[in-house]
Order: C-alpha cells, then structure tokens, then sequence
C-alpha cells in the first residue's frame, strides 16, 4: 500500500518585478502557477521541462528554499508552510537535494569530510571522532574510499564531487531526495556510473526521489512517474510508459519527438516541431499557455479558457481541452 | 586517405599542441588528423577535456598565449592554414571559415542592437556598399536563418532575444560571408530541446541549400546521428575513430566508442544497470603511454603501452586507432 | 544555463600551492621583488631596532646637548637633531612605532568592518540596508578631516590616533565585504547549507566571511602603505605621537622648523615614510597580479 510522501496543492509562487525610476509592482513573475502533484513515497517522480517551466522553482519551494505566495505542501501529512523555524529545522533532516554542478555546490575551501560534517553539526550532537567515522561510512556507501576526506572539491573530478553531494544528503538519513539535474553537468560515461548508484541507493535505502532534468533518456530509464511543466503549469502526469509510450498533452508529445536520437526506430513518428519561442513566465498567453505554440489547437477555447487538470484514469491527469473527463 | 583529394575542404593532420600553465605542460592534442569534405558535416564527438574546441582554435589559429603548435597541418583550399601570416589568416577566418560557440550571449555584445552588430560584420564583406544596402542585406541574413520580423528584431538589443533567437542571430553572422566551412561548437548545448529541434532543421536545411561544409562539436550523439554525415571520435588528444554515421552506431570499433555508446542512457535499458567505461578521464599533464586509452581499456595488450596506434582503414571509409580491434561486441554481455 | 561540464580538470587550483605559485610569480617581476625585498628590511630592523641602532637611548629620547644639529657623518649617519640625539637611530626606532601602528589600524578595521559588511550581505534587506546606510554615512567624510575630527576630540596621543583611524577606516572594509558577500550568497554551495538546514549565522561564519577574505587582504597590504602616511600625518599635525617618542611624523614635524638650514632633519624621516609606503604599494599591486586567475594562470614558465 503506498503512502503519499509529498503532496502539493494549489501552489502558486509568484515573484514581483520591480520597475520603473520609484520601483513600484509593475507585474508578476508566475513561476509556478496553480501546480498540484503529489508523490508516493519508495517512487520515482520524476518532473520534466525546458526554462521557464518552473521545475527548479517548485523544487526550491518544496524545501522551502523559496517562499510560495499561497499554496500547501504536504510532507508526510505535515504542512510545511505552517510550521515554525524549530520543526522546520528538523523536517530538513528527512528532505534532502542534490545539485546540478557539483562544483558549485560544494565549498571549494572546506575538506569532503568537513563537507559531509556539515549537516551532522547542524542537527546532532556527535563527537569529531564520530563524524569522521560516519563520514568515512558515508563514502563508502556512494563507492568512494576513506583517503577522499582529506580533499578538497576542486581535487576531485566531476563524478567524484557529485558522490560526495549524494553523500552529504544521504547523512541524515532522509526520506526524501529531490535530484536536481544531478548528471546533466557530467560526461557521458560518468552519467551513467551516478545514475546506477542512485538506483541502488534507492533500493537499498527505500529513498524516494523527485528527479528534475530536461534529459528525457534518464527519466525514461529511472522514473516510475512523470509529471511534464510548462510556463507553471502542469501539463500531464502519469506514469512513464503512459507519457512516453502514449503521451496525451501536445506538447509532451513535442517535447519527445523533438529529442534527436541516438537509435531512431522505424516506429517514430515524424518530428514536431513547434513554432516560436517559450513565452516569459512574466507575461504568459492567455487560456492554455501553450496555444501559441500548439499543433493541436482546436480553435477560441484554447486561446480563452485555462484547461484544469483533467483526471483520464487512476493514474493520468492531463490538462488540455482535447480531453474532456 | 583514399578520397578524393578535390573533394577534400580541409585537412588537418597531425597536429600536436601543448598549453604551458602553472600546473605544467598540458600534452593537449596528440596527433590529430581528419578530413572534411566539400557539403558534409563531419562531427567531432568526445567529452570534457578531450581536445575537440582546442582542435577548432587551432585550424582558425585562435588559440591562447600559452599555446604551442608543435607540429601538424590543416590545408584548406590547397594551403596550410598554420603557416600563413596573420593577415592572410585574418581573410579566411570569419569569411571562409565562420565559427559558432556554445553560448550565444556572449557571442553578442550586450551594448549594440543586433542591426548594428551585423551592419559591422558586413562592412568587412561587403566594402563599397552604401548603409541602406547593407541594411537590406542584413535583413535578408536575418530571415534565412528563419528570424522572424527580421526589420524589428535589427532593432532589438541581444537580451531581448531568446536564446533559440540569438543562435540564430549568430548564424545569420556566421553565413554572411557564404562560407565554405563552418565549425559550430556545441551550438544547442545551451538552448531548450524543443529550440534545439528548431534550430536542427534549420541547420539540415542551410545545409542542403548552400551546400555548407559543417565542423559540428558536441558530445551530443542524438544530434550527431540527426545531423552528420560522418563522425570522428576523439578521446584524450586524439582521433580513435572516424567512420559514416550509420557505420559507427551500426559496428563500433574502438572500444572507447563502444564504450561512449552503450553508456547512452534511455528508456531501452530501464530495469538494467548501466554499461560504463570504468577509470577516468587521464590528466593531459601526465598522459599514459602510448594509446592514452589504455589504463581503461579491457582488451589492452602490451603494444599499446608502447607507441600510440595510428588510424587505419579496417574497412571502407571506416578508420580505428587501435592494435586489437574487439572481435564481438563484450559491452553487452 | 550553459551546461557546464563538470570537472576541475589538470588546470586546478590547489590552495597550498597558491601561495608558493604567487611568491614564484613575484620573484620573476623585478618591482614586486622590490617591493618584498623593502618590506622584509623593514620588517628585520623593526626586530632587531634596539641591537641596530648605535644610540638607543638617544633613540628613546635622551638628549645629547654636545651634538646638535650635526649634519650627516660617518658617526651619525643621518645627522643629529636639535636636542643632539642620532636621527638614524630613531629612524630606526620608528620603524617599529610605523608598522605596529599601521598594521594595528589595518587589523582592527578589518576585525570591524568585515563582519559588519558579511552580515549584511548576507541577511540584505532591512538589517542591511540600516548597516549599509550607516557605512555610507562614515565614507561620505573625507577620510582624514574626520580622522583630524575624532583624534582632536579624543586628544593627541598615539593611541587615540589609531583609535581615530580605526573609526574612519572600518567602513572600507564593510563595503568590500558585503559585495563579495552578495555575490557568495546566491551560490548553489551556501543554498545547499540552508537546504541542510544549517543556521544562519553559522552560514554567514563558515561560508560568507571566508569568501569575504580575499579581496580584502588585498586591499589590506596597499591599506598598510596609506595607514602608514595616515598615522604619520596626524603625527605631523600634533594630534599623534608626542615628544620625545621618534615617531616619523612627529620628526617630520619638528624637523620642518630646521629645514632650511638642516636639511637632514626632516628629509630623512621623510624618505624612511616614502621607502615603506613604495615597498607596499609594490608589493599589494604584486600579489593582485598574482591571485587575479586570468593573468597567473597563462603565465609561460
């Protein structure tokens, strides 16, 4: 019986733009507009979508990295939003993240085993000896060796500093692992070395993730849900041999054929191509954000009225007026 | 090689490079040679640090000031670009050859409408042109690199462009000189999927339609398999193999290749583990001897240590650097 | 976003050997070496003052009537003062007066400054901005008129001048801080601390005041040049050192009324302020050369 790890409701996060010579609200930045998912703990989700999509936003957002302008999310029952700064502390411990640039993500001044330390400091109270120890536990577990403490970030090369990312989110033993584009700053054969060991990871630790990435190869490959952004919005959720194998929203199924591929089978489709660009997440159109782009348009109600998520099946949700429930 | 030598726009053999820094002497390109011929587009696949942008800096001699040329030639049209002056470089560069990086912002000078920037370009080509012509002309670069509303998008400034945009605008520079050769380096990495399908086609078409020779960098090899005609593999400062595209994703030869290709991740492989090339990358500091794919490489033999393997043809049009070609395909055992 | 692809590569950077790569980079560069070589005579005399110079006493203020105003000789090199004391001796002496002075006014801004400007970098917003508004008040002053200002109120005497220069000095160091501070906190490493959930304050001492470091110890070794005139000019005006200590200022001072006739009496102090100062300024101007990544790292060996 799965459980609901993580379930966000109506979450809007919405950031002003300041201009003019006395800076006034000239408008709002909807990065995440109205978005409602949730996430089954020990699954997969993974959430695909190019800029503006608000991916990173919402993953900022559900580790309260941002503050959302109205909205819930909620982590195992808990709303995040009303709890104060103590429990939110400790909530941390159960939610972690990994970044894209591992580089960047680490402090290039402080020693891997200073690194791993951190967030053993902030929540417990062990003894050096101890966080060394667990430390050295750590590294082994994402198939570093012990001498690897002693270094510094920019010692280490790119798939080597993304371990000890995992690592130093893996510390406190949590529950829930947000992946933000976690090989997308790696060499090929390095994506794949990362990729196995964040699957055995979660095997062996019960994780559940949320995997953000535009490669649509590595959510194809690891995830069992996949939900597909557009301008704040969702556009599809379902499981992956439902939006890849048989996608429902016209841009998902875009967003697939425009993927060049390294083994084109007879079966594919020709390729869509949409027109125009991706609109400002300042200024999006109006009705179904994705009208002015769509290959699908059936005409004035697209350009008019927003569709909702519309439930297909258990699993499915689109929203797009082709599809009425 | 056994092409037609008329055929052949540009041909670079040999060429070593060494970059003097602090840490030491990087031993960058190791010998690299591959040829480019007249409306094809050849692409350069290889990952980080493996010498694929260090290669096109030194055809258009814009390397760095700690680079040396130790030896090599790139012959284009008949005459070795390493060995001309300044000057005769500086009317190939731009002209003959055009080059496009990675991030089209800053490619482009955030001060100047993009209508400036390219009346500039085109006073070099266009000499004796009054301003109103030259405008004309920009707007007509503009629209076949399929911009629309070229007449505003002169007006606007770069960051008013999108980065789909701004590649284009790019290229519109790039094709100004109706060049013969055009080396793109990473020219999508940084842009949206559904843009770079865009900008794709556009590229497939131009091609067609000029009859363009492309140098395309990526370590993309979806993009590779769309948009070239032949590939040339590169790992560590040299070519370990150039064969026709479909050759090379059909029948791998080199085990680096067949490495590169089965660590592709996709949808095929859900449920497996992941294949993978174990070690890393070597430093260009210390380079191994030899094939400087050795350390990684399960079907090493003694010679491979020893002296370098050069690229021969195993089968038409099919060239390994390598001393013991796998005979089955062990990556997916 | 430019997918970077993620390696340090063999071109990295290592921390230890920065510093031999910088002194390395400074020995090849005859001004720089110059610089160095200035500052480390200095710093020796300083030390060993008392055992160099030929008169101490004198040095420390005891007067010999029998020799004023002697011009420069084998026996005094520098000549003598009006009070008969050997000028090269308490050139000697001042040395040290110099450099502690300096360095404690440059140390103590810092220790202020510094933290005041990672706070508010960091925190932004309305602590900030108050922080910020008060550091610009404190800048909008000509540096020395308030200096001048607070060592007059406080009274001549060395300590208050350095205590004078302190309070006009910190605010330099809290601009710096709160760019670099800026710039660090948007970084996907300090997010990380939050997303562990690290508090704040331990953010800014781990992550935020480290990063702060650099540009200002850069700023610090030229600073240690101009604090250097600093302290000397509110000891030309009376407001620093007083008689008899040998601080150069100070002589410059008295030595001003003799100089016509006397040339070595304020020329020489005059000089030993011009030397140390250049030896700074050389030696700030070398090392950000040196750290700048652009330039050191295509250096041709």
């Amino acid at each position: 019986m799965t459980s609901t790890l993580v379930d966000v409701k109506d979450l809007k996060v919405h950031f002003p733009i300041r201009s003019g010579t006395i800076p006034r609200v000239t408008g709002h930045v909807k990065a995440v507009d109205d978005v409602s998912l949730d996430i089954n703990a020990g699954e997969v989700f993974g959430l695909v979508g190019e800029s503006g999509s608000g991916k990173t936003t919402l993953a900022r957002t559900i580790l309260r990295l941002i503050e959302p302008t109205s909205g819930q999310i909620l982590f195992d029952g808990v709303d995040l939003l009303k709890i104060g700064k103590g429990e939110l502390k400790r909530t941390r411990k159960h939610m972690q993240v990994v970044f894209q640039n591992p580089f960047l993500s680490l402090n290039p001044r402080m020693t891997v085993r200073n690194l791993i330390a951190e967030p053993f400091k902030a929540h417990k109270k062990i003894t050096e000896e101890e966080i060394t120890q667990r430390a050295s536990r750590l590294l082994k577990l994402v198939g570093l060796s012990e001498e690897h403490l002693w270094k510094y970030s920019i010692e280490l090369s790119g798939g080597q500093a993304q371990r000890v990312c995992i690592a130093r989110a893996l510390a406190l033993e949590p529950k829930f692992v947000i992946l933000d584009e976690p090989t997308s700053s790696l060499d090929v054969s390095v994506q794949a070395q990362i990729l196995n060991l964040l699957k055995e990871l979660q095997k062996t630790l019960g994780l559940t993730y949320l995997l953000i990435t535009h490669d649509l190869g590595v959510i194809e490959y690891i995830a069992d849900r996949v939900a597909v952004m557009y301008l704040g919005k969702i556009a599809e959720v379902g499981t992956f041999e439902q939006v890849f194998g048989d996608p429902a929203h016209p841009y998902t199924e875009a967003l697939l054929s425009a993927v060049p591929k390294v083994d084109p089978a007879p079966t594919d489709k020709a390729r869509i191509i949409l027109r125009g660009n991706i609109p400002s997440p300042a200024n999006p159109p109006s009705g179904c954000r994705f009208h002015t782009r769509c290959h699908k348009y059936i005409g004035d109600i697209c350009r008019d009225v927003e569709p909702n998520l519309t439930t297909l099946s258990a699993t499915r949700k689109v929203a797009c007026h082709l599809y009425k429930s | 090689m056994p092409t037609n030598p008329s055929e052949v726009l540009l041909s670079v053999e040999d060429l070593v490079v060494h970059f003097h820094t602090l840490d030491g002497v990087v031993y960058a390109l190791n010998g690299v040679g591959f040829d480019i011929r007249k409306g094809e587009v050849l692409g350069l696949v290889g990952e980080t640090g493996c010498g694929k942008t260090a290669t096109a800096l030194a055809v258009l001699r814009l390397l760095p000031e700690n680079a040396e040329v130790i030896s090599g030639h790139a012959v284009f049209e008949g005459r070795d670009l390493l060995t001309k002056s300044t000057h005769e470089i500086a009317s190939i560069r731009g002209r003959k050859i055009s080059m496009i990086f990675q991030d089209p912002a800053s490619s482009l000078n955030p001060l100047f409408r993009i209508g400036t920037q390219l009346i500039d370009v085109l006073k070099e080509y266009y000499p004796n042109y009054h301003e109103a012509e030259l405008i004309k002309i920009a707007q007509e670069k503009l629209s076949i690199a399929e911009l629309p509303d070229p007449e505003s998008v002169m007006r606007m400034f770069p960051h008013e462009l999108s980065g789909g945009m701004q590649q284009r605008v790019i290229m519109a520079v790039a094709l100004s000189s109706s060049p013969s050769l055009i080396i793109a380096d990473e020219p999508t990495t940084a842009l949206d999927v559904t843009i770079q399908a865009q900008l794709l086609a556009l590229l497939k078409k131009l091609k067609e339609a000029l009859g363009l020779s492309v140098l395309l960098i990526t370590h993309n090899l979806g993009l590779v398999r769309e948009l070239c005609d032949r590939v040339a593999i590169m790992y560590a400062g040299s070519i370990v193999e150039i064969a026709d595209v479909q050759r090379i994703f059909q029948n791998p030869l080199h085990p680096y290749t067949r490495g590169l290709l089965s660590s592709v991740v996709s949808g095929r492989l859900r449920g497996q583990t992941l294949q993978h090339i174990p070690g890393m990358v070597p430093s260009l500091i210390n380079p191994p001897s030899g094939c400087r794919f050795n350390p990684r490489c399960p079907y090493v033999i003694p010679v491979c240590k020893d002296k370098r393997p050069e690229l021969t043809e195993v089968e038409p049009g099919h060239l390994v650097a390598c001393y013991n070609i796998p005979k089955e395909a062990w990556w997916r055992t | 976003m430019i997918e970077q692809q993620a390696t340090a590569g063999p071109l990295r950077q290592q921390r230890f050997r920065d510093i031999r790569i910088i002194l390395r980079l400074m020995v090849r560069n005859p001004l720089s070496l110059a610089g160095l070589v200035i500052i480390v005579i200095f710093v020796l005399v300083a030390i060993a003052g008392p055992y160099l110079a030929p008169f101490p006493r004198e040095a420390e203020g005891a007067p010999d009537l029998m020799h004023q105003l002697l011009p420069p000789s084998f026996q005094y090199l520098f000549g003598t003062d009006e009070l008969g004391r050997d000028i090269f001796s308490r050139i000697i002496f001042g040395t040290r007066i110099s450099l502690a002075t300096s360095a404690a006014v440059v140390a103590s801004a810092i220790a202020l400054g510094m933290p005041l400007g990672a706070v508010a970098g960091y925190y932004g917003e309305r602590l900030g901005a108050i922080i910020m508004r008060i550091t610009d008040m404190f800048l909008a002053f000509p540096p020395l008129l308030l200096a001048l200002a607070v060592a007059a109120t406080l009274g001549g005497s060395m300590l208050n001048a350095v205590l004078a220069l302190i309070v006009t000095w910190w605010p330099w160091y809290t601009r710096l801080a709160y760019s670099q501070a800026l710039a660090t906190r948007n970084l996907p490493y300090v997010e990380a601390a939050r997303a562990i959930g690290v508090g704040d304050p331990v953010i800014v001492a781990r992550h935020i005041l480290p990063a702060t470091l650099a540009p200002i110890l850069i700023q610090a070794t030229l600073d240690l040049g101009s604090a250097i005139i600093a302290v000397a000019s509110l000891s030309f005006l009376g407001l620093g050192a007083q008689p008899p200590t040998p601080d150069w200022g100070l002589m410059i001072n008295t030595g001003k009324t003799y100089f016509l006739q006397h040339w070595w009496y304020a020329t020489f102090p005059g000089l030993a302020i011009l030397t140390l100062v250049v030896g700074f300024n050389l030696l700030g101007d070398a090392i950000r050369e040196a750290i700048d990544p652009k330039l050191s790292r295509r250096r041709l060996i």
